[in-house]
């Protein structure tokens, strides 16, 4: 069974999502900032990633960068799941690390089939 | 209180019109019952998701148990369609072996006919013999005349001829014997084959019959069991939809995301325009700078533009989606 880690201030967001995850066989781990997300993952490796962006303590940004530090986390597939659609802030996400950028609302079908293409 | 704190910060500074400073007190206030009403819809919005998550959990359970109790039998392993085959399978192999007990049956009756026509024979044969014991009477009685007439000389031949008439007598006796003994035999064939053709032709009925009745058993079991398919094909569709319908409920309830977003922003310029309007400080930023450097979604960033340009507001439907 795969996990991945879900992290987003709202979380209504985060139930969807893990419902959404759930569905498809997912185990789910959540995160409330990028902070709390680092601490709950620790040293196990997860399948997939799926953050927002802006948070705070730690926003999505600092996260990945963080994330990409870690042996557990630099090949982990992490995708911005965002309400922001700003080229320049796309820039950087995919400069921290990012692998895909999605802009909310999702629907949970386009959303698996997106992650179906980026975790092995 | 602190509106009275900020009151009295107010009339240390000369010239502020009262009505500011009114309007300016109630803007933490006005920000503090947005902020509630957003957590409120957050709260909402998760026990609606935490029930999805129920109603979809509960549907899929439903239809795996359904299509787990058609695939098997109870505690067997086997399913209803091997069990309907297997009976059927056993079913005509008992309905052969009694067609094939009826074919052994009746070939029975046919030899016990073919005894019966071959009594018939030896009957005839022994009434042939008795016509010849009736006949050596007669000449054994002519023999006897004749030696009277012939006198002493004949008095062997007298004795020849009683012999004759006395075996002719025995001979008599003996078909007679056999006769009866083939007759009872005859009698007895005839009501086995009797018996057996009673018993082959109540066989034969009660055969049919049987075979109907299992047939039509087995007919209903399985037209019961395609049913029951069709029932778990709908069940299993209408988990499909809920699933769907589910998908659409996500897609809209994610409003609530974006309103929270809105409302943050705009308790934050309540906020900053609270601390300008009150205690004077300011970031150096205009508020429509601060405004604009707050927004995080592209609609956000057209009200401002409209506003400012005049333009109609475009809103974004979210869902694009960029792999790197």
């Amino acid at each position: 069974m795969k996990t991945a880690l879900i992290v987003d201030d709202s979380s209504s967001v985060r139930q969807m999502v893990g419902y959404t995850l759930r569905q498809a066989g997912y185990t789910v781990l959540e995160g409330s900032n990028g902070a709390n997300a680092l601490e709950t993952l620790g040293e196990q490796r997860v399948d997939l990633v799926i953050t927002d962006l802006n948070m705070p303590v730690m926003d999505g940004i600092e996260f990945i960068r963080s994330l990409r530090a870690k042996p557990n986390g630099r090949y982990t597939p992490v995708l911005m799941l965002t309400t922001e659609s700003q080229m320049t802030k796309k820039q950087e996400g995919r400069s921290a690390g990012a692998t895909g950028w999605i802009v909310k609302p999702f629907h949970p079908e386009k959303l698996l089939e997106v992650i179906a293409k980026v975790v092995p | 209180m602190k509106w009275k704190r900020w009151i009295g910060r107010l009339s240390a500074w000369a010239g502020m019109r009262p009505e500011v400073h009114e309007c300016a007190s109630a803007l933490p206030i006005l920000r503090q019952q947005i902020l509630e009403a957003s957590s409120h819809a957050e709260a909402a919005i998760g026990n609606i998701c935490t029930s999805f998550q129920s109603i979809a959990d509960r549907s899929r359970v439903a239809v795996e148990k359904a299509a787990g109790m058609l695939g098997t039998t109870l505690g067997d392993g086997v399913s209803v369609e091997q069990s309907v085959e297997t009976s059927r399978a056993t079913i005509s192999g008992l309905l052969e072996r009694m067609e094939k007990s009826a074919q052994f049956s009746a070939l029975a009756i046919a030899r016990m006919e073919a005894v019966e026509s071959s009594v018939g024979g030896m009957e005839s044969l022994l009434q042939e013999v008795e016509r010849i014991a009736f006949t050596s009477k007669l000449v054994a009685l002519n023999a006897k005349i004749e030696a009277v007439h012939v006198g002493a000389l004949g008095a062997g031949f007298e004795v020849v001829a009683d012999e004759i008439s006395r075996q002719a007598g025995r001979t008599n006796e003996l078909t007679e014997g056999i006769a009866r003994r083939i007759q009872e035999a005859r009698n007895c064939v005839r009501t086995a084959a009797d018996n057996l053709r009673a018993s082959v032709a109540d066989e034969t009925a009660s055969r049919e019959t049987s075979r109907r009745a299992a047939e039509q058993a087995l007919q209903v079991l399985f037209s019961v069991h395609r049913q029951a398919h069709s029932s778990v094909a709908l069940l299993t569709g209408e988990h499909s939809q809920v699933q769907e319908e589910i998908g659409k409920a996500i897609v809209n309830l994610q409003f609530q995301d974006r309103f929270s977003q809105r409302v943050t922003h705009v308790a934050n310029v309540l906020d900053r325009m609270e601390k300008i309007l009150v205690r004077r400080s300011n970031s150096g930023k205009s508020l429509l700078e601060g405004l604009r450097d707050g927004y995080s979604m592209h609609e956000e960033r057209q009200v401002q533009a409209s506003f400012e340009k005049g333009s109609p507001v475009a809103v974004s439907e979210g869902g694009d989606v960029e792999l790197f």
